[in-house]
Formats: structure tokens, C-alpha cells, sequence
């Protein structure tokens, strides 16, 4: 690593309020680019709220979203999710949502943007998008492959275990090439060794194609095997932040979360 | 142009659409799905009061046509329910499918109507088809009584019945254990349940009095109207519908009050366009289509299920 | 004697232009999930436009002047039937040019509409198409120039000049089951594709699908342009077959017929769609032919049928929610994925 750390994304004072509720006040943070960042909290702290803010689902009632873009840094806040999601930032969701018509399979080739096959003319012409069609089924074969999931990739959501699905409703965010990945407690509900094998993809993707990823997890013994750096949110702020070491022996976090 | 009649079409208007409107807003929240037999409620309660109205020879309280239309029209609401939309929850389906059944259930229920008024009509000579005004033989006797009978019949029809179920709903829902469970089971059925509340029997309440309350807006109806057709809950739900959405398909004083503002809006409009440029009122359904239209465009309402947070418009943060 | 061949070729003409619609159906609403229930509105209108330029427009090119034979009279017909049996390349000319318009302007029409609606649920969506129904016909009985209440006839059947009814019949069936042909082949291929995956993803979670780079309304209103075009095509075609159009035609009972055909027949597939209409077509048709033996009933025998189907599609819908032929699974990715199983793992 040569030089400083650039930031990929920052938000800037950043508050949302719902009618009277506050549910995030004066939020600021930075992620660095390549890092793995945890973003943990008890609950109704405000971290899936601030995901929704990154991700262009909520407009936020004061600050503003900085995402870096070509060695640019750009304004977020305010686009639509889907403009987001387009511009390399994808998240996933806390309760899974599957597509409960689409099998497995399906459900993981939905992800991709820009597949040739989505566009009428197109989609009434085979030949044009089998190609691309086939690289992205050998995608996602060999994604559920690594997990030894290849044999729920004809089910449905419904046939499912709670496991399986959170695994996939993971594995449909990581289809897409993307920059940045807000995760939602992705290891909720895994085994031990599902979750373990998750933690260790991820870091293996990140180091090779230099993704950054933000973690929300309630699992902390686990996310903190993995992240750089944490940001602790309580009652909508940001209460602490720091390395992982620091963040375990901080009183007030334990507080926190088990207090009030 | 007769002010005095736009005021008193108004008035009349306002209490039919609020009782028809709240109960569609009520069986919106709580089962979030549309009923599109809706409309069906109001058009049986006034064939309810127009076959009691024949089948009396043509003598009929207006206590005997509430009582009537409203069992008929819960019966009707909770038959729905039971045989339908229950089975349906059963299955975990889409809302859309819910809304494909109730609109099928609309033409069921349309289509025997009009296979009984053929029938009736044979029966008894008046053409069920377009039923000339029902007077109710009781209303008119306090009319004599108070010295009132220059005012149309169904100003005081519509002013006893609105004005009683209003206060009984008011009692109901906030005075009453039971209108509490009522409305806990409409907002959080789960919650209810768990809380130890007979969900079950609560729903089927709810869907009973959704239809029957429906119902007695067609009782007004035919004391208004000099031509009630098989049709005219369709003209009413539009309207409904309209004051639903306003109200987020969730506020009931909310669209208690669009109902009155639509019921304004609309006959002052007709009376206008009539009477200086000779449109006709067939033009209604335009117009209150028109304001769902723009209420749509300019700010879907809250309760609007399944908004999605895609916003045309750029907007950012204020500061 | 009943006509056998006369019998089938109207069934089945009635089949195919009901096919248009049940497919294009399925494709908006069971696959694309906006809940049409105003199928009927882009019905008419395509069938408008087709009655408005075979007819005013054909008497024009012709020389007739139209102020004062217009389409709805009987020197208008007189003057409509005279053209088109003499003149074979102008009424087919302008039977395709109303062809190609109709699908234009009912798709733009069909594409305007998704705007205001497509953040709004689906009740709404439903309710407000189903209004646009009602306001069209509204304005069809309330504009002169198409004929007020009673519409429009004189419509001439392309092929009319053809001296053999039976023949011309027969073309036009041909013609129709040709179109019906390529609009499943096209519903077909989009039903499998990767738009097809996104539609009905969109279907089944329209926010994930925004948040997952999707522009769901976009993507909703290029499929309704596509589907409404198509249906007014099924319009232009319905009209110059019955040779008349009248707002009577289009009332919700249309809407509510094609609903009918793809629950029973199946939401997600155009074959449902197929062999609903064909089901639904027969039995309209049969009972059609067999109304005399119903004078005995104390009303119109025409009130029966959407009781019967009504509840022939409760029940269906009741206890087969996918319809008596739901969706399979893509084979295409089936047979992807065998070819690979061996390569990974």
C-alpha cells in the first residue's frame, strides 16, 4: 500500500427524521477504500437507516453522501436506489427478500445490470444474449459451489432453511461486479462454518479485486475476526469508532448495548 | 343556477359518500387488499329498500329498509369473506389475486342482480331497471309532525341516518371494549391475536359491518334519486375511491372530510358546466376521475401501498 | 342446418383476436404485474382508430366527401361498401397503415398512462385503469364524429372483395391466427429471457428490484407500451371483422372476460392464456348459437354467462392460483447448467 488511504465513501452530518422520530442525527463517517468497515449498534440505533440513506432509499433531512467515482467525488444523497446501485454501490437486506416466484438460480442471475437479454428487442432474439447467459450461470454455479450449495440451486425460496436463504439473499448482492457492499447482517442465522466460510470470501474478494465492504452485525465475535475499523451508532449517533480492540474494551459501548 | 339545490345535493351526497366511503377505507386497513365488490354493498342496499318497497305494496318505513339493507349487505360483506377471501389468506397469495377475486365476486353479484331485477320486473310490473323514488311512509310522518315538509325527504333521511351511525360508530370505537379490540384486530392482526384478542370473530365482524354500514347508503339513495339503476354503486364507489385514497386508505376523518369536499367540489362543478355551458352530467365521472388523476400525479398518497421510493424529481437535503 | 365451417372459422377468428388480448394480459399483469383491469380501454381504442381510418379515411382518398356522407350513415356505407369492393389494394393498404397506427398510438397512449401510476401500488393501479375504461367510453358516446351512441358501422373487411364470403372469411382468419402467432412467439420469448427474470422479479418485489439497479418503471412502461399496442392491434382487428363499433362493445365485461381467460387458462404463461381464450371463446360462441332454447327463462340468457364464468373463476382462483397451466421453469437454464455441472465442482 503505497500513500494514503483514499476514502471511497463519506457521509457529512447526515440526520433523518421520521415525522418526529429521529433516527439518525448529525452522522458522519468515512470509509476507506479496500477496507472492511463494521457498522454495529443495538437495535433501532439507526444502521439500517443509515444503509437506506447510502443506498438512495430515504433522503436524509439534513447532510450529504459522498461517493468517489473516476478519482471524483460525487453527491449521492438524493438518487434513486437503483442509480446506486449502478454506480457500483450494492446492498443487501437485513430480513432476506428473495423473489419467491424465482428459483435459486434465477434469484442470482436477476442481479447483474446490463444483462443484453433485459432489454424487448433483445430478449425476442436467443441468440443474442446466450452467451452472456451462460458466463453468468457458470458465475453463479461456482458462487454457491464454494459454499457446497450447489444443490439448492433449482429450489425456491420457500424450500429453503432460514440458513440458506440469508446465504443467498448474500450471495445475490456479491453477483454483481461492484465497489462498495453495505452488508446487513449477513451471518445472522448461518452455522458456524457457513458464516465462517462467508467471512473468509469475503476477505479473499476483497483482497483480490480490491472491494470495500461495511458490515452491520450483531454476531461482534465474529465481525471482529474480519474488520479494520468500527463505527458504533446509538440512538441515531455515532457514539465511538476505532479499531476493533479498542471498540471491545470501551465501557460505554457495553453499556449500550446491554444497559438502558 | 339554483344554489339552494347544489347545497342540498351536496348535503345529501356527503352522507351517502361518507357512508359508503369510510367502510371502504376500514375493509382497506384491514385486510390490505382492495375489494373491488365494494360498490356491490351500496347498489344491494338500495334494491334491499326498492324490493321491501314492492314487496310491502309500495308502503315502507325507513326503519324496516335500514334493518333490511343492512343485514343484507353484512350478509353479503361477511358470505365474501368467509367463502373467498378467508380461503385465499389460507393460501398465502398475492393482493393481486385477491383484487382479480374480488372483482370477479363484483360481476357474480352484478350480474344476479340484474338477472333478478328481469325477473322482478316481470313480476310485479315497475321496471326494477330504473326504479322511481322511494318515500318512506315514517319519515314522512315526523316531516308532518315537525311542520318540515318543505324540505326534501332525503335531507332528513340522509341527516337520521348518518347522524345516528355516526354516533354509534364514535360510541363503538372509543367508548367500547369491543371497538377497541375492533380497531386493534384492524391495525395488527398479529399483535391482536397474540394478545389473547378472538381475531377470527373480530374480522368477521369487521367485513359485517363494513357491508352493512355500506348498504344504508343506498337506502339514502333511493329516497334521493328519480332513477335508481343496478349501476349506481359503480357511480358512487368512484368517489369513494377518491376520498379512500385521499385519506391514505388510512385516516377514516380524513377521508370523512374528502368525502365532503368531493361531494362540494362536484355539484358545484356540475351545476356550473350545466348551467353555463350546458354539459351535461354524464361529464361526473371525468371529473372526479380527473381529481384522482391529479392527486395521483401530484403526491401519492401515504397510505398508497407498495410506494416505491423511485422519485422523478431529484431531492436533496435542505442544508 | 347449423353451418359447421361458418361456425368455426367465427369461433375461431373470436379466438385469436381474445388470444391477443388474454397473452398481452399475462404479459403485463401476471408476468409484468401491473394488474390491468381497463384491458378493454386499449381494446377500443385500437379498435376506434382501426374503424376511424378504414372508413374516413378510405372514403377520402376515394373522393367522397365526407362532411357530407360521413361513416355513420347509410350514404356513407352505401359509398364505403362500393369502394372496397372495387379498389382491393387501397382497403388493404389502409387496413395495414390502421394496423401499424393503432399499435403506435394505443402503445404511446398505453406507455403515457404508467407515469402517474407506476409508484403507486397495485389497487391503484388497477382502479385507475379501470376508470380509463369507463372515461374512454365516455367520450366515445359523447363525440360525434365516431358516431355517438350508436357508433359506427360499414366497416369494411379487408378481403370483402373477394366474391366468396367463405374465402374472405377464411383469409381473415388467417391473417389473425398469423398475428396471434407472432405475438406468442414474441410473449414467449420474453416470458424466458433474462427480461422476463426481471419482470417477474419486478412482479414478486418491486423495491429489491429498484435497489438492485432495476428501473422498475421504466422497465413497466416499456412493457405496457408494448402489450397496449398489441391490444389495440386485437382492437383494429375485432372492428373490421364485426364491421361496427359502438361503445356498447366496450364495457368492463370485456376486461373482466380476459381476466377470466388467463386465470383459468393460467396468469403466467401464454399457453394459459391460449387455452383459456380458446375455452372461454367456445363457450361464448356455443351459447351464442344456442340462444333460442333459453326464451323459456324468465331473462336474457346473456345475464347467465358472466355469473357462470364468474364463479367458474372464483373457483379456479381459489383453488388453483397459478391456473390449470402455471409457468415452467426456463428449460434454457436447465439445460445450461447440465452442460456446465460437470465443468465445476
Amino acid at each position: 500500500m503505497n500513500g494514503e488511504i483514499q476514502p471511497i465513501l463519506n457521509t457529512r452530518n447526515v440526520s433523518k427524521y421520521f415525522g418526529g422520530v429521529r433516527a439518525l442525527e448529525k452522522v458522519s463517517i468515512i470509509i476507506p477504500e479496500g477496507g472492511i468497515i463494521g457498522l454495529i449498534g443495538p437495535n433501532g440505533s439507526g444502521k439500517t437507516t443509515l444503509f437506506n440513506i447510502i443506498t438512495g432509499f430515504h433522503v436524509p433531512s439534513e447532510g450529504e453522501v459522498f461517493y468517489k467515482l473516476n478519482s471524483k467525488f460525487i453527491r449521492i444523497d438524493g438518487l434513486n436506489p437503483h442509480e446506486v446501485f449502478r454506480l457500483g454501490i450494492v446492498r443487501t437486506f437485513q430480513i432476506p427478500r428473495l423473489f419467491p416466484s424465482l428459483t435459486v438460480i434465477e434469484n442470482l442471475l436477476v442481479t447483474p445490470i446490463g444483462q443484453k437479454g433485459e432489454s424487448i428487442l433483445n430478449a425476442i432474439r436467443w441468440r443474442s444474449w446466450l452467451e452472456e447467459e451462460k458466463s453468468l450461470i457458470k458465475k453463479a454455479l461456482s458462487l454457491l459451489a464454494k459454499f457446497n450449495k450447489l444443490d439448492i440451486a433449482f429450489k425456491y425460496p420457500a424450500e429453503l432453511s432460514v440458513a440458506d436463504i440469508k446465504l443467498v439473499e448474500t450471495l445475490r448482492g456479491l453477483m454483481n461486479p461492484a465497489r462498495l457492499y453495505l452488508l446487513d447482517e449477513p451471518l445472522a442465522g448461518l452455522d458456524l462454518l457457513t458464516a465462517r466460510t462467508l467471512l473468509k470470501f469475503i476477505k479473499e474478494i476483497r483482497d483480490t479485486y480490491k472491494l470495500t465492504f461495511i458490515i452491520i452485525e450483531h454476531r461482534i465475535d465474529l465481525l471482529m475476526e474480519i474488520v479494520e475499523y468500527v463505527y458504533v451508532l446509538h440512538n441515531g449517533r455515532v457514539l465511538a469508532s476505532g479499531k476493533p480492540e479498542e471498540i471491545i474494551q470501551n465501557p460505554d459501548i457495553i453499556k449500550a448495548y446491554v444497559g438502558e | 343556477m339554483e344554489i339552494y339545490r347544489v347545497i342540498l345535493c351536496s348535503y345529501v351526497f356527503s352522507w351517502i359518500y361518507i357512508l359508503s366511503g369510510l367502510p371502504l377505507t376500514l375493509s382497506y386497513r384491514t385486510t390490505k387488499v382492495f375489494n373491488f365488490a365494494h360498490p356491490v354493498f351500496i347498489t344491494y342496499g338500495a334494491y334491499v329498500a326498492i324490493i321491501a318497497n314492492e314487496v310491502l305494496g309500495k308502503r315502507i318505513n325507513l326503519v324496516t329498509a335500514v334493518l333490511l339493507a343492512f343485514v343484507v349487505g353484512g350478509l353479503v360483506s361477511l358470505i365474501t369473506h368467509l367463502l373467498v377471501f378467508r380461503p385465499l389468506s389460507y393460501q398465502r397469495v398475492s393482493s393481486n389475486t385477491y383484487m382479480v377475486a374480488s372483482m370477479g365476486l363484483w360481476f357474480i353479484y352484478q350480474y344476479i342482480l340484474y338477472i333478478a331485477c328481469q325477473i322482478l320486473t316481470r313480476k310485479y310490473g315497475a321496471n326494477f331497471l330504473s326504479y322511481p323514488t322511494i318515500e318512506y311512509e315514517d319519515v314522512k310522518l315526523v316531516q308532518d309532525a315537525l311542520r318540515i315538509g318543505n324540505i326534501p325527504q332525503y335531507i332528513i333521511t340522509a341527516s337520521l341516518i348518518g347522524v345516528t351511525i355516526s354516533i354509534a360508530l364514535y360510541i363503538l370505537f372509543n367508548k367500547t371494549v369491543l371497538g377497541i379490540a375492533l380497531r386493534g384486530t384492524a391495525d395488527n392482526v398479529t399483535l391482536a391475536a397474540v394478545s389473547g384478542i378472538p381475531t377470527d370473530r373480530l374480522i368477521n365482524l369487521t367485513w359485517f359491518l363494513v357491508g352493512g354500514i355500506t348498504a344504508l347508503s343506498g337506502v339514502i339513495w333511493v329516497n334521493f334519486s328519480g332513477s335508481t339503476t343496478p349501476d349506481v354503486g359503480l357511480n358512487i364507489v368512484v368517489d369513494n375511491f377518491a376520498a379512500a385514497f385521499i385519506g391514505g386508505l388510512y385516516s377514516l376523518p380524513i377521508t370523512a372530510v374528502a368525502s365532503i369536499v368531493l361531494a362540494l367540489i362536484e355539484n358545484t362543478l356540475l351545476a356550473v358546466l350545466n348551467y353555463y355551458f350546458g354539459v351535461q352530467p354524464t361529464i361526473r365521472l371525468a371529473i372526479v376521475f380527473g381529481i384522482v388523476f391529479a392527486i395521483l400525479v401530484a403526491r401519492p398518497p401515504a397510505g398508497a401501498a407498495g410506494g416505491l421510493p423511485y422519485r422523478f424529481i431529484k431531492r436533496v437535503s435542505k442544508k | 342446418m347449423i353451418d359447421v365451417i361458418g361456425f368455426l372459422i367465427n369461433w375461431l377468428i373470436y379466438f385469436a383476436i381474445y388470444s391477443m388480448l388474454a397473452i398481452t394480459l399475462n404479459l403485463e399483469s401476471g408476468i409484468g404485474g401491473i394488474t390491468n383491469f381497463g384491458k378493454v380501454a386499449f381494446f377500443g381504442l385500437g379498435a376506434y382508430i382501426g374503424a376511424l381510418m378504414n372508413t374516413y379515411m378510405l372514403l377520402a382518398i376515394s373522393g367522397v366527401d365526407v362532411s357530407k356522407a360521413p361513416p355513420y350513415t347509410a350514404e356513407g356505407v352505401i359509398a364505403l361498401t362500393r369502394i372496397s369492393i372495387s379498389n382491393p389494394a387501397l382497403v388493404l393498404g389502409i387496413f395495414i397503415l390502421s394496423i401499424l397506427v393503432s399499435f403506435t398510438v394505443t402503445g404511446i397512449f398505453g406507455y403515457l398512462l404508467t407515469y402517474p401510476i407506476i409508484r403507486v401500488g397495485a389497487g391503484f393501479v388497477g382502479f385507475t385503469l379501470l376508470s380509463i375504461g369507463e372515461v374512454l367510453r365516455a367520450i366515445y358516446i359523447n363525440t360525434e364524429f365516431v358516431g355517438g351512441t350508436y357508433g359506427m358501422l360499414g366497416i369494411p373487411q379487408p378481403f370483402m372483395w373477394i366474391n366468396n364470403t367463405l374465402l374472405s372469411n377464411i383469409c381473415y382468419l388467417l391473417l389473425s391466427i398469423s398475428i396471434l402467432a407472432l405475438i406468442y412467439i414474441i410473449s414467449h420469448r420474453i416470458l424466458y429471457s433474462p427480461l422476463g427474470r426481471t419482470l417477474r422479479s419486478i412482479r414478486d418485489d418491486d423495491i429489491v428490484a429498484l435497489c438492485l439497479g432495476k428501473d422498475v418503471p421504466k422497465i413497466k412502461s416499456k412493457i405496457f407500451f408494448l402489450t397496449s399496442g398489441l391490444s389495440g392491434v386485437a382492437g383494429t382487428l375485432y372492428a373490421s371483422y364485426v364491421s361496427s363499433v359502438n361503445p356498447q362493445m366496450f364495457v368492463m365485461l370485456v376486461t373482466f372476460n380476459v381476466w377470466a381467460m388467463i386465470i383459468i387458462g393460467g396468469s403466467e404463461s401464454p399457453v394459459g392464456a391460449v387455452v383459456g381464450a380458446l375455452i372461454l371463446t367456445l363457450v361464448e360462441r356455443l351459447l351464442s348459437l344456442t340462444a333460442s332454447f333459453y326464451e323459456y327463462l324468465p331473462f336474457t340468457s346473456d345475464y347467465l354467462r358472466p355469473v357462470i364464468i364468474g364463479l367458474i373463476m372464483t373457483i379456479v382462483l381459489v383453488k388453483y392460483p397459478r391456473g390449470l397451466f402455471p409457468m415452467k421453469p426456463p428449460k434454457i437454464t436447465k439445460s445450461i447448467v447440465k452442460d456446465l455441472e460437470g465443468k465445476i465442482s
